[in-house]
């Protein structure tokens, strides 16, 4: 199995897909500081205050003016004050994001044998798919812990450079270990429900669809069920999107909120594990 | 007792209401160069698959070397190098990034087995070109490097000279007479290019509609394919000393019936007759015989086809 695992990292290495999705992730970033540069500008901050007087908009300027100053006091509350602040920011709001960004990794290190066809040059020589199946997920979660590393660290230093350095003391590393580590079994949940999904359908294009839909879908049916039925809010401990803001956000819920999302991807991780490797190990591969 | 390289018995893969492989049995001996000929959708690559282990057979019994179950075709699987179907590489990587990707793989412990592939497949000036640029011959070329690299005892290679030019062709053909002479490499070819596997296996398998339907060496068919003149005469062994002492032929064999077989004189069947006429000796008829490996093939599925 090292050898398997020694292959794919020097493939890792040759390749470009870690790197695009790390730029991927440094251009979401960047956007989100110039976003936030802009709000905070004062040009910005006439144009809001111009068109309360009505010299662009016409209206009841009285209403108009308390809404926009209430706006205008939320939208600071968002602007980071350094670059500390901004990494933090990214993830306490932004990182259920980042299960998107893991798709891509899951299709370059095991959708590639399938689109490739290299699938037929391991099998033929190695007989034994289990650790196949399984060096594949360990690359991916190797790129995972990578990529979670790239997104603390590429988000302090855009933010740095946009809002300049600072809020990297001891507190915000300690925040952000402590939100990593809570995010991971949920990062390790999608990674190999990717594989999963991956083995069972054997389409990258299938994988990619069901992947994005299912998880986007079952986020949306879960909560508006939770919204409207009377509590049914427990049902949101089985949403790994929302659960990937709970943790963020650990220390504004409670144990229990925190450990049910917990014990469900947990759950996720054995049985995608199990459905993953057995589909892997009876599969006739005459397809491609 | 010549080892046993593969041994196939009563080997049946079923798809759907579709019987791909019906009861098929092929054994190769150490050495062999065999060629697997058939039609398309004739279960030639289902049986390739089934060998190398990327689809499981409903029936049957499969060795490799002599070994079977799960870790003895595990063990067998290490000594084997394959193409099955068309080659498959990562589009991104080049050639030597392929192969090094596989090297450490497989735990080869030589780099310089990847140099010696390409050297051996002519694909040493590909440089930084990656694989999804190649020209179809050239993936297949690389397709062939994998195979062969790291020196399996056995090769299976399914429809190799797709795509190949013909001095690609001539090329590939001296590659796998050598890789047998000097290594003892034991080779299964299926091919639907039959004139090439005729110069280059030993033995033959025809497959048709999942069956094995008829199996030959290389000296049976030369014999059922050579080309003749069939000449039916009054008098047999009259015409025999005509043909030794006018025209210098001993290349003949008298059959019953006096019939003459000759094997030569192919191109001038006139001169046979002129010259038998002139010593008193009635022709009744001559015929020139003799099969391709082509007609000889759809012959023998012709038969099946009676048959079924």
């Amino acid at each position: 199995m090292l050898n398997l695992v020694f292959s794919d990292l020097y493939r890792v290495k040759k390749g470009t897909f870690l790197y695009g999705v790390a730029m991927g992730l440094l251009a979401l970033f960047l956007l989100l500081a110039v976003i936030f540069k802009v709000i905070s500008s004062p040009i910005f901050n006439e144009l809001m205050e111009s068109s309360a007087d009505g010299t662009v908009i016409t209206i009841e300027s009285d209403s108009v003016s308390q809404d926009l100053a209430e706006m205008q006091e939320e939208l600071d509350e968002f602007i980071p004050d350094n670059g500390g602040a901004f990494g933090l920011s990214m993830l306490t709001e932004a990182s259920n994001c980042l299960p998107l960004f893991l798709l891509p990794l899951l299709i370059a290190v095991f959708g590639a044998d399938y689109s490739a066809g290299t699938f037929r040059n391991s099998l033929s020589y190695l007989s034994k798919r289990t650790p196949i199946y399984l060096s594949k997920l360990l690359i991916s979660i190797l790129l995972t812990i990578v990529i979670v590393l790239v997104y603390i660290i590429g988000s302090v230093l855009i933010g740095s450079l946009f809002f300049g350095f600072g809020g990297l003391g001891a507190a915000f590393w300690k925040q952000t270990l402590i939100i990593a580590a809570l995010q991971f079994p949920i990062n390790l949940a999608f990674i190999c429900l990717g594989h999963c999904i991956m083995a069972v359908s054997r389409k990258t294009s299938h994988t990619i669809a069901i992947y994005l839909v299912g998880l986007l879908v079952w986020s949306v049916i879960l909560q508006l069920i939770s919204m409207t039925i009377p509590g049914a809010q427990w049902l949101m401990n089985f949403d790994l999107m929302n659960a990937m803001t709970v943790m963020a956000n650990y220390q504004s819920y409670t144990r229990a909120d925190i450990i049910m999302p917990q014990v469900f991807s947990l759950a996720v991780i054995a049985a995608s594990l199990g459905i993953g490797v057995y589909r892997y190990q009876k599969t006739d591969f005459d397809f491609n | 007792m010549q080892e046993i390289i593969l041994d196939c018995q009563n080997i049946s893969k079923q798809y759907a209401d579709t019987k791909a492989l019906d009861r098929v049995n092929v054994r190769l001996g150490k050495g062999e160069i065999y060629g697997f000929i058939g039609e398309n959708g004739a279960g030639k690559t289902t049986l390739l698959r089934i060998i190398t282990g990327l689809i499981s057979k409903d029936e049957g019994e499969l060795s490799l070397f002599g070994e079977t179950g799960a870790s003895g075709m595990a063990n067998g699987r290490r000594r084997l190098g394959c193409i099955v179907e068309s080659p498959a590489f990562y589009p991104n990587m080049t050639a030597g990034d392929n192969l090094e990707y596989y090297r450490i793989q497989r735990g080869y412990p030589d780099k310089e087995c990847i140099g010696q592939a390409l050297k051996l497949v002519n694909l040493t000036n590909t440089g930084k070109k990656k694989y999804r640029q190649f020209s179809l011959g050239m993936k297949q070329r690389l397709g062939v490097a994998l195979a062969v690299m790291g020196r399996p005892d056995f090769l299976i290679l399914d429809e190799p000279i797709n795509g190949l030019d013909p001095t690609g062709i001539v090329e590939f053909r001296d590659i796998i007479k050598m890789l047998n002479k000097e290594y003892g490499m034991t080779i299964l070819i299926s091919s639907h290019i039959l004139s090439e596997l005729e110069q280059v296996a030993g033995r033959y398998g025809i497959i048709h509609q999942g069956r094995i339907v008829k199996e030959f060496t290389r000296e049976k068919l030369e014999e059922d394919t050579r080309r003749c003149l069939s000449v039916k005469v009054d008098d047999a062994a009259k015409a025999a000393t005509v043909l030794e002492q006018y025209m210098e032929c001993r290349e003949y064999e008298i059959l019953p019936g006096n019939e003459l077989r000759i094997y030569a004189f192919l191109d001038n069947p006139a001169e046979v007759t002129f010259q038998l006429a002139s010593h008193q000796i009635r022709v009744a008829s001559i015929v020139q015989m003799g099969n391709t490996l082509e007609s000889y093939f759809l012959s023998a599925i012709g038969q099946e086809k009676k048959s079924n």
